[in-house]
């Protein structure tokens, strides 16, 4: 199946207002984002698309803001976070406030993480007097 | 005798009753008649409003006029009507099959109305829809039907729409669906 970061990208929502001006459209209310597999549940959507056709910047937040996404291999993305920012030209997810992102049992913890989608890369920072924890589960191994 | 003659008065007041109601009813079919009939008809119009200043302020083209005097309306066949934005450049027109202009500046487009912007690159270029008010001095529209919008690489469906055009402002009274193409 395509990628799903090359899919549309369809909105389901409440209410829809927008300003013309700002090139932006809100969505409240049962906002769910889907693309693909990947599927971004929250409050309120921004769609910034001053960039342009293909180069929207999608704003999601909640109390929190959720996403999740099934991989090529099978394994399931888990992420949540106040904010979730989706950069559909670079494909990036800004995960901002009390982020936390897991795949197969492995957790990561920060104020802020960035998940490239394309390339599955992730890199975190944390708060000041805050680390960033991430929690590696070591697959088991059956007894030789 | 007397019998005879009280019947016969009774008879006369009721045939000179029947004589003064009929008339009057038929005079008020035809007055009826008259107030359906249009005060003039016009084809092939194109209609222009200038303001104060000069600038263009309506401007309305429709293959047929018909107004009622009497019932202080005009109605329109295929209207396309121009809104002109602060810059006095024109930045919407809207279409549809059928159209009646009422005296307070209100418009009420029906059938197959068109809302277009003709301003390019902007975030929403069309919304559709089966029927459509549109309230002149303030440029606000609003509707209560399926709408259809199509923007800059995406589209959106919902119920109920409000829009003020002049500070370009759109809300839906009820999202249904948006598709982004994502086509890069």
């Amino acid at each position: 199946a395509p990628a799903d970061f090359t899919q549309p990208i369809d909105v389901q929502a409440d209410f829809w207002e927008a300003s013309i001006q700002n090139n932006i459209s809100i969505y409240r209310e049962n906002v769910e984002v889907r693309q693909g597999t990947m599927l971004i549940t929250a409050l309120r959507l921004e769609a910034n698309a001053s960039a342009g056709s293909g180069n929207e910047v999608l704003i999601a937040t909640g109390t929190p803001a959720t996403y999740s996404q099934t991989l090529e291999d099978g394994k399931e993305v888990k992420a949540q976070a106040n904010e979730i920012r989706y950069e559909l030209a670079s494909r990036t997810l800004t995960l901002t406030g009390n982020a936390e992102m897991s795949q197969s049992g492995s957790l990561v913890q920060g104020a802020v993480i960035r998940y490239n989608i394309a390339s599955q890369q992730i890199s975190a920072e944390s708060e000041k007097n805050r680390r960033v924890t991430t929690i590696f589960t070591p697959e088991v191994k059956e007894n030789p | 005798m007397r019998k005879f003659l009280v019947l016969s008065v009774c008879a006369l007041v009721m045939f000179a009753a029947y004589l003064w109601f009929r008339p009057q009813d038929a005079l008020t079919d035809i007055q009826a008649d008259r107030e359906f009939q249009p005060d003039y008809i016009a084809e092939n119009v194109t209609l222009r409003i200038y303001d104060k200043d000069g600038y263009i302020a309506d401007h309305v083209r429709a293959s047929k006029l018909e107004h009622f005097e009497q019932l202080g309306f005009t109605q329109f066949a295929a209207p396309r009507y121009t809104l002109f934005n602060a810059e006095h450049m024109p930045a919407w027109e809207i279409s549809s099959l059928h159209a009646v202009w009422f005296p307070e500046d209100k418009i009420i487009l029906e059938q197959q109305v068109v809302l277009q912007n003709l301003l390019a690159n902007e975030l929403i270029k069309q919304i559709d829809t089966e029927s459509l008010q549109l309230l002149l001095p303030e440029k606000k529209i609003q509707t209560h039907e399926a709408v259809a919008i199509t923007g800059q690489g995406f589209s959106i469906k919902g119920i109920g729409l409000e829009a003020r055009l002049a500070d370009k402002h759109l809300l839906l009274n009820r999202h249904l669906e948006t598709i982004y193409h994502n086509e890069q």
